[in-house]
């Protein structure tokens, strides 16, 4: 709501002294233009605002750039002091009051230098401590407002702070509480797990008839019961997944997947279902293999979600079909099937949790949990997607998502035998990745420096600079300490000597000779964290 | 398969009870351990041929079982089943793999399923 009012208030504190230096330095400007009105009788206030004589000139720009540079030293001094996050304590910030106060008895001092080595107005003690009338009433005026112009800008400032605190707590508050609900149903839907298992299994073992024989009534209510204890488990699979997506706790975890393979793979799994429903379904893929560095598990559920919803909503003689198409910087995908359609009041409710819409009573082994486009569009969206619905109703939905298409990552191979470095790489390339090599230890940690890998693949026994320097210098630097680090070697590596030069991360391990399909697993988790 | 040894370590009883079941139908010889202690000492002393381990119990989870079972001398190649109530997710997984687990259900589990990769992975055994 207030995030850039809060912006903007923090960077206006941040400059809150050399800004109200600039203030003062105005306000003393106008001030040098009614005295010289008053007390001179130089003409008129315009003409002395706007073009004061030379000597008022130069003597008004030197009081405003003592101001200036005063704000900023107490600026710089505040800063450091913040800095060292000395500002969290409460009442440690320094009021705008002294602000004040300290401007004025700076204004104070140099109206009195200048009463005295400019005007030739006696000794200096006198041109401090007791000037004629008129200077004094003059100095007194601009003081109060000094004093009274840091009063308002105290009280806006500690209203803004207030506000900010109380906009922290209740977001706190929040946060904490959002943590027990997905923490609460986390918990219960693992501890449901045990009891659906043990009903599931009860049931399953007299409905296979495994410990006698079944008459026709007995088996239609155990079967119901077993459908309605199916529903129960994908409610508590359905309550883990969007608790997690809402917990942020999703981890999306990438690799060379071909989504062509992914939908036909769909399609087949969903061809006897159609097939009992007189149903065809339809694949559109308009390129072939389609690579991209996706996450195979997540894109398989959403095609699955949207699928099951589909095939809910056809009837006999209704066609399902998937169209993927492999645009330059996204995938983009459809799932449209010929049925019912959605009413227009309802488009707007569909992905939220717990919609469902025309849904056909009756057999509970096919109904949903409500849950299916909530978590959808929650895994397409963290996936760097859209998803949006077309419907109309009679004549069918289609469910269009795109898949943002990141760029494979690139991994820097050190190790000295050119034959490793060739096998390596020429296997990391085909899955996809970018790949470069270095030789030796030091040009490793030098290409390191100057480019952006996501991974580094590190033989241990090198000869000149060995693995375990590599990986000293990689974590002292801050360009490459985020760095993950894939050791290969053919011995085990000294743990110990590794847990001195980092103590929190555990650098797995590849041994050599090596196996592609361990590499392969190995470069998936590393990279993925 | 008649007269295999299968060792439950599973805390939640009657879930416990249901797999036995499951077994005897199918002939195997089935004990259940309902902590990971019980397990522990189970396995020291008898034989077993396969063992279904659940992971999230009282005294010591299933895979620190898990990974005591794999140091043993004598019986550290045992297959394992993992049957859990716990999401399958990245972490379980790459344990898994770790302790070279046979096989991983998720509760609630398809009877049919479990006892048909029972029998192939004691098939597997057998022919080794």
């Amino acid at each position: 709501m207030g995030d850039s009012n809060l912006n903007m208030h923090k960077r206006i504190r941040r400059f809150r002294f050399i800004l109200s230096a600039i203030g003062f330095g105005v306000f003393y400007w106008i001030l040098e233009s009614i005295r010289d009105v008053i007390s001179f009788q130089k003409g008129r206030f315009i003409e002395r605002l706007l073009f004061p004589d030379l000597f008022s000139f130069w003597m008004r720009i030197m009081v405003i750039f003592i101001l200036i540079l005063s704000g900023i030293y107490i600026q710089s001094v505040v800063k450091t002091k913040e800095e060292r996050g000395e500002e969290e304590k409460r009442g440690s910030e320094i009021s705008m009051i002294w602000v004040g106060l300290a401007f004025s008895l700076l204004y104070w001092i140099l109206e009195g230098v200048r009463d005295v080595f400019v005007l030739g107005k006696g000794p200096l003690i006198k041109g401090l401590i007791s000037p004629d009338p008129m200077g004094f009433w003059m100095r007194l005026l601009a003081v109060g407002v000094l004093i009274l112009f840091s009063l308002y800008t105290q009280n806006i400032i500690n209203e803004r702070k207030k506000a900010e605190e109380n906009l922290q707590k209740i977001n706190k508050k929040l946060k904490e509480l959002d943590q027990m609900k997905s923490n609460f149903i986390s918990m219960v839907s693992h501890e449901l797990r045990n009891p659906i298992g043990i009903m599931r299994e009860g049931v399953s073992v007299c409905l296979e008839e495994r410990i006698g024989k079944l008459n026709e009534m007995q088996k239609k209510l155990l079967l119901r019961t077993r459908n309605n204890i199916d529903r129960l488990t994908r409610l508590v699979t359905d309550l883990l997944d969007i608790s997690r997506i809402e917990a942020g706790k999703l981890k999306i975890r990438r690799s060379n997947v071909d989504i062509a393979t992914i939908a036909e793979t769909i399609i087949e799994e969903y061809e006897n279902i159609a097939t009992k429903k007189g149903v065809r379904l339809n694949l559109s893929l308009h390129d072939r293999p389609i690579r991209i560095y996706g996450d195979g598990d997540k894109i398989t559920q959403i095609f699955n979600n949207l699928l099951s919803n589909a095939i809910r909503y056809v009837e006999n003689g209704d066609e399902i079909r998937i169209d993927i198409r492999n645009n330059e910087k996204f995938i983009k995908c459809s799932v449209s099937d010929t049925g019912k359609g959605i009413a227009e009041e309802h488009l707007p409710y569909i992905f939220s949790k717990f919609e469902q819409f025309g849904r056909e009573r009756g057999a509970s082994g096919y109904r949903g949990t409500g849950l299916g486009l909530a978590i959808t569009k929650g895994l397409i969206e963290k996936m760097g997607g859209n998803i949006w619905v077309d419907s109309t109703l009679g004549k069918g939905t289609t469910f269009h998502f795109t898949l943002e298409k990141k760029p494979f990552p690139k991994i820097l191979i050190v190790d000295d035998s050119e034959s490793i470095v060739d096998v390596v790489s020429g296997f990391l390339r085909s899955e996809g990745y970018r790949v470069d090599a270095a030789y030796d230890g030091e040009s490793g940690v030098r290409k390191a420096k100057n480019d952006d890998f996501s991974l580094i693949i590190l033989d241990m026994m090198m000869p000149e600079m060995s693995g375990y320097e590599v990986i000293g210098r990689l974590k002292h630097d801050k360009r490459t300490n985020n760095i993950p680090i894939l050791i290969m070697s053919a011995y085990e590596v000294n743990r110990e000597l590794l847990n001195h030069v980092d103590e929190n991360t555990a650098f797995p391990q590849i041994h050599k000779p090596i196996d592609p399909e361990e590499l392969k697993e190995k470069v998936i988790e590393t990279i993925n964290g | 398969m008649v007269g295999k040894r299968v060792l439950i370590v599973e805390d939640e009883i009657e879930f416990a009870e249901m797999v036995k079941l499951r077994l005897e139908l199918e002939g195997f010889d089935v004990t259940i351990a309902e902590d990971a202690y019980q397990g522990n000492k189970e396995i020291l002393n008898n034989q077993f041929d396969l063992i279904v381990m659940d992971l999230l119990m009282p005294v010591g989870s299933g895979f620190d079982l898990i990974k005591k079972i794999r140091e043993l001398p004598d019986k550290g190649d045992i297959p394992i089943i993992v049957m859990t109530g716990k999401t399958v997710d990245e972490d379980v997984i790459t344990k898994a793999n770790k302790y070279n687990v046979s096989a991983i259900f998720t509760k609630p589990y398809d009877g049919t399923k479990f006892v048909n990769t029972v029998k192939s992975i004691l098939e597997k055994q057998i022919k080794l």
